[in-house]
């Protein structure tokens, strides 16, 4: 018989949210051992799913929304007068910070530090990147290079990942 | 896999981190444990400030670090700097101890040693999934430490009345066969409540609620109400009094005078408690802040561990007594003793009041009984339980000697007052000023600093500039304000649990005032190598395209990525330049670099100070002046985050549990980086090709796919894109490469031939990087116990210096080999002052670290700005190079003496150039003596139809300055032109004059 352990409120929750396999021992005798959080009744699943984008939080999903956006918010501020601080701010705004982070955003960053500074030099990459490609085929023009990057953070975030391992952070 | 099932403490295998205070758990499992268990002080808590959950996955660690087990070196020195390292020293005895506890064959056992005070090592040992800590003593005295714990612990674990509070207790088991003593103790999860406060994950009135509300239950069992009788006095007071008599007199350095003050304390003691009613129970005897264990996040109590001093029949109220103290003495950053003299002498019971506010209406001694009862079983546990205390004249001078002045002599130290709220006017005048300098010193020279930086900017004269450059216009206050901000950063460094927005504010301030005072000051934009990187992304925005054959300046139409970049942004924002935000690059790049800096320094060290002081070397060192709107700055930043990404998420030990899943990611995202920098610049993709490929060579981090992708992107846009530039300058690569010491000369100016100015300028740059560098020596000295685990700083700062028997690009590869490596310089020349946590923390070490960083900000502001007087181009000379562009029509040939002009290559595409200073020797000296007849030959000998020659200040400041031209060769050609008929000067102002020719 597998020995149960308690659990705490939280942790049961967070078990049920993740639908992970609970981990399991295999002693000196060869008895397999089974963690269990006293109270948790449903069934041990072999094979942990992957993370669906519904058990995403809110600031993920946010924060996807506004990639999405931002991209085209970038090209409809061009219409704004030339030189104005709003479509500056705008533009570069998207163009320093919004290419990048949607790659970046794919990795489990958790240091702040860490996302701003890899968002902004990604960003700043991509955008050298995409403007040297359009450069090269001697079309290079901003509009052109915002409208394709606009495609990127449109697409970018829903590029599936592998989840994480069952013994890594989430 | 066959796995040992130790002590339960923590049971499920949660992916959000430990879990603690969980009921009725006998079984734990290997991931679990590990989530739970956290590693604090060493090796693999490199990324102290990183989420505490990241720390959580040690196995690998562990194992690794297993391998990297070095025999036992007894030398008290390298003992005292290992707090950084991962090169574990492992007495003999203890691998012994370990190796009959576990098995001689046992390849799993990973191994960390802990740092002790005592008369023990201790080792964290994870066999087969499961973790448990080995103690050895050192002396019998330690053994009998561990056997009084042995018992403590088996009489509390058989008393079924203590219940579930049980779990909070280590099991302890004796490994047989070792002398004079070794045990077993299962690992109880959680961290130190001390560490915990020293990460602020707590508030203090938190700690102590969350560990008093621990122990209470413990005391509510045990205990029972007594009348304190002669019996209890003599064990609680008079036993251990005879023990710290002992050890003063075998000591032999303490007058009988304050041995006298032993006596007052038992009278004190015996007539305030004798015949008190107290709760007389078990006791835990060292209830302080680094033997509870919590969980962070649960905020509950996992353990309490080291029970050698617990007995039964004491005072309830001393583990609480200790608890307080020890808070109060960790929040006041004072000894035990100096703390509790500092109140002895005081009418404030805060300590009793708070005991009397959690104890169910109880009756408590005095404060200065509860001070003294504490203060006596403290001293004289810790003399008991190892002889290093008793030797130690530091401790017995923090702990002992105030209390004992305080009591015969009376004499008082400055207060500490603990509660935040109370009034300080009870406080002496003299106490209170000395608190407020300590605490507003950071704040006050902050202020003062930027006051005096905004007043000197009011004051400069730039006409009055020499060619010492700015440095001969700078006025004293504008120095005052450098050492203010020298002072600020290093109060701030020395407080503890200072704020990171203070470290931000001292390094903008710092990159302030060296990086932005120019763009301020100035009104145009610095350095004649901005004004052509501008032209280059006209040109783009002109075109649209890029064009390698261009005439002037083709190696950037050859590696165009970071002014298509500029392109992109100009025209987005609708600017009609990059020039409107140019001015402003170097304190943007400066300040934009010590973000991924800091990055790389937490994974080189956990130590705050080293890290900070680092950062501030680099920003004091980075005097090459690389940093303006250039591609090099852009990709300096590029290479930083390259740098960043392998020493993290690459590395050869990552203790991270993040990285599996997001390891592919990280390297796409450095593969994007690597890819901009190939095709953004010529040389920053070779210096991160020697950077990658020493720390693949080196087994310092897993670089080997990054490194491919480097070399591909490297030669295949070489191949690509380079090859025009290639062809066209092949010749002097080509000489160049295998000539070290001549590439290195290149790029020295001639001292003979410089200005004097100049002379001093060159010395003291040199003197500058000299500096630097030979602080890294001495800190690679310090922390040559440590070298192992610090390899890849080594190995990045060595990295550069390849490339110069590759090549002296255009006579600066010094520079650039001095700047790439001087991220890591700055890391060893910080722990030149910091080697390890617990160097540098006295007054002459800081004042040795403010007098360091004061002679280098010095030394860079001479080298920083010792070029200013031909950098900066007055208004009258922006004007007619802008004049120049607007007159001259395409075809045109413009001469100059150089390129050091504003808009020197503006619509480069439509004209040609020539710069005469920059000719063969003989070719110049035809020009000096007959100007007229020998540009007006020049003019002829070219296709132009016209040509205009421009004559500036800025030009003649860097012939003067450099000595390429005799001084005063522009004047005199000025003179004579304005003699020849063949030239006609089509603009005039103080600092700039323009001829044209026409063919006749």
């Amino acid at each position: 018989m597998a020995p149960t352990v308690t659990a705490t409120l939280a942790t049961r929750r967070r078990l049920r949210r993740s639908g992970r396999a609970f981990p399991t021992l295999v002693t000196a005798t060869g008895t397999t051992l089974e963690i269990v959080p006293v109270g948790f009744s449903e069934p041990k699943r072999p094979d942990a799913p992957p993370a669906s984008q519904s058990t995403s939080s809110w600031c993920a999903r946010s924060l996807r929304a506004a990639l999405v956006v931002s991209g085209w918010a970038a090209l409809v501020a061009f219409t704004l007068p030339s030189g104005s601080v709003p479509r500056a701010v705008i533009t570069w705004g998207y163009l320093f910070s919004c290419p990048g982070l949607a790659l970046v955003t794919l990795a489990r960053l958790r240091d702040p530090l860490e996302r701003l500074v890899y968002s902004v030099a990604a960003s700043a990459a991509i955008t050298a990147l995409v403007s040297m490609f359009f450069v090269i085929l001697r079309h290079g023009s901003a509009r052109s290079t915002v409208l394709t990057l606009a495609v990127w953070t449109t697409l970018a975030p829903f590029i599936p990942v592998r989840p994480p391992a069952r013994n890594e952070g989430s | 896999m066959t796995l040992t099932l130790g002590h339960a403490h923590a049971a499920t295998d949660d992916d959000d981190g430990p879990l603690g205070g969980i009921d009725g758990c006998s079984t734990v499992g290997q991931d679990a444990l590990r989530d739970a268990f956290k590693i604090m002080d060493t090796h693999e808590d490199r990324g102290r400030r990183m989420d505490p959950r990241l720390r959580t996955a040690l196995g690998p660690a562990l194992r690794t670090l297993g391998r990297g087990v070095k025999p036992w070196r007894a030398s008290r020195r390298r003992r005292r700097s290992d707090s950084n390292t991962s090169v574990t020293e492992v007495h003999p005895a203890l691998i012994a101890a370990i190796a009959r506890q576990y098995g001689t064959n046992a390849p799993n056992v990973g191994i960390r040693v802990e740092h002790t005070v005592n008369d023990s090592v201790v080792a964290v040992v994870e066999h087969a999934g499961a973790f448990e800590v080995v103690k050895l003593a050192l002396t019998t005295r330690a053994a009998g430490e561990f056997e009084s714990q042995d018992s403590v612990l088996r009489a509390l674990q058989a008393d079924s009345g203590l219940g579930t509070w049980r779990r909070l207790i280590p099991s302890v088991t004796k490994i047989p066969d070792c002398n004079p003593g070794a045990v077993v103790e299962s690992l109880v999860p959680g961290v130190s409540l001390r560490q915990a406060l020293e990460r602020r994950a707590l508030s203090m009135a938190a700690a102590a609620t969350l560990a008093l509300d621990a122990i209470d239950p413990f005391h509510e069992i045990t205990g029972e109400d007594q009348v304190v009788d002669q019996h209890h006095l003599e064990r609680w007071i008079d036993e251990p009094l005879a023990v710290v008599r002992t050890h003063l007199e075998a000591g032999g350095t303490r007058s009988k005078r304050m041995l006298r003050g032993l006596d007052r304390i038992r009278k004190e003691l015996r007539d305030d408690l004798d015949g008190a009613t107290l709760s007389v129970g078990w006791v835990h005897g060292d209830y302080t802040a680094g033997n509870v264990l919590i969980d962070e996040h649960l905020r509950t109590v996992t353990g309490v561990v080291d029970w050698g001093r617990g007995r039964p029949g004491s005072p309830c109220l001393l583990d609480e007594v200790l608890l307080l103290t020890s808070l109060w003495c960790e929040a006041n950053n004072v000894e035990f003793g100096t703390f509790v003299a500092s109140r002895l002498h005081q009418d404030d019971e805060t300590l009793r009041d708070v005991m009397s506010r959690r104890g169910n209406a109880r009756v408590l001694p005095g404060e200065r009984t509860l001070l003294l009862l504490g203060w006596l079983t403290h001293v004289a546990d810790n003399l008991e339980k190892s002889s290093r205390y008793g030797r130690s004249s530091v401790w017995l001078a923090n702990n002992v000697d105030p209390v004992l002045r305080a009591i015969t002599d009376g004499r008082q130290l400055p207060f500490i007052d603990l509660r935040p709220g109370r009034t300080l006017c009870r406080r002496r005048r003299r106490d209170v000023a000395a608190e407020v300098a300590n605490r507003r010193l950071p704040e006050l020279t902050l202020l003062a600093s930027a006051i005096l930086w905004v007043s000197s900017l009011t004051r400069i004269n730039l006409a009055a500039m020499s060619d010492l450059g700015l440095v001969s216009v700078l006025p004293v206050t504008f120095w005052l304000a450098l050492v203010m901000l020298s002072i600020t950063f290093a109060a701030t460094v020395a407080t503890r649990g200072a704020s990171r927005w203070w470290y931000l504010a001292c390094f903008v301030a710092l990159v302030a005032m060296l990086h932005a005072t120019p763009a301020i000051l100035y009104g145009s934009l610095r350095y004649s190598w901005a004004w052509k990187h501008i032209g280059v992304v006209d040109y783009i925005s002109r075109h649209h395209r890029v064009n390698p054959n261009l005439h002037a300046l083709s190696a950037y139409q050859g590696w165009p990525g970071f002014f298509t970049l500029n392109s992109t942004a100009t025209n987005a924002a609708g600017l009609r330049s990059s020039l409107s935000y140019a001015s402003w690059a170097p304190p943007f790049f400066d300040l934009l670099d010590l973000a991924p800096l800091m990055l790389i320094l937490r994974s080189l060290t956990n130590d705050r100070r080293l890290r900070f002081w680092a950062m501030w070397i680099f920003c004091l060192g980075n005097w090459v002046g690389q940093d303006y709107f250039s591609p090099q700055a852009f990709n300096y930043f590029l290479y930083l985050c390259v740098v960043a990404i392998c020493l993290k998420w690459f590395a050869r030990v990552s203790p991270i549990s993040e990285s599996r899943s997001s390891r592919p990611v990280m390297l796409a995202v450095g593969s994007i980086l690597i890819a901009t920098i190939a095709s953004s610049h010529q040389l920053t993709p070779f210096m991160l090709l020697s950077a990658l490929t020493a720390l693949w060579a080196f087994r310092a981090a897993r670089t080997r796919t990054l490194l491919i992708v480097a070399v591909a992107a490297t030669f295949g846009w070489l191949i690509f894109s380079g090859t025009t530039f290639l062809s066209s300058n092949l010749y002097w690569i080509v000489a160049s490469i295998g000539r070290p010491f001549g590439n290195a000369s290149d790029n020295f100016i001639n001292l003979a031939a410089a200005s004097h100015g100049q002379a001093t300028v060159a010395l003291i740059d040199r003197m500058l990087s000299l500096s630097v560098w030979g602080l890294a020596a001495i800190g690679v000295w310090r922390r040559r116990s440590t070298l192992r685990a610090d390899r890849p700083a080594i190995l990045l700062a060595l990295s550069p210096i390849p490339l110069l028997v590759a090549n002296s690009y255009g006579g600066e590869m010094l520079f650039r080999v001095y700047l790439f490596a001087l991220p890591f310089v700055s890391f060893w020349a910080a722990a030149a002052l910091f080697p390890g946590r617990r160097f540098g923390r006295t007054t002459w070490a800081r004042c040795v670290a403010v007098a360091m960083a004061t002679v280098l900000l010095v030394g860079f502001v001479f080298a920083y700005y010792g070029k200013e007087k031909m950098n900066y181009f007055t208004p009258a000379e922006v004007r007619a190079s802008e004049f120049l562009y607007s007159t001259a029509p395409s075809g045109s040939l413009v001469i100059g003496a150089t390129s050091n002009l504003p808009w020197a290559f503006r619509n480069y595409e439509r004209y040609d150039y020539e710069w005469f200073a920059l000719d063969p020797p003989a070719k110049r000296r035809d020009i000096e003596a007959n100007p007229g007849d020998a540009l007006a030959r020049l003019a002829t000998e070219s296709d132009a139809r016209e040509a205009y020659v421009i004559l500036t200040d800025s030009q003649a400041a860097e012939i003067d300055m450099t000595g390429i031209m005799r001084p005063g060769t522009i004047r005199r050609i000025e003179r004579q032109l304005d003699q020849s008929a063949r030239f006609v000067a089509v603009f005039r102002q103080p600092d700039a004059t323009i001829y044209r020719w026409r063919r006749p």
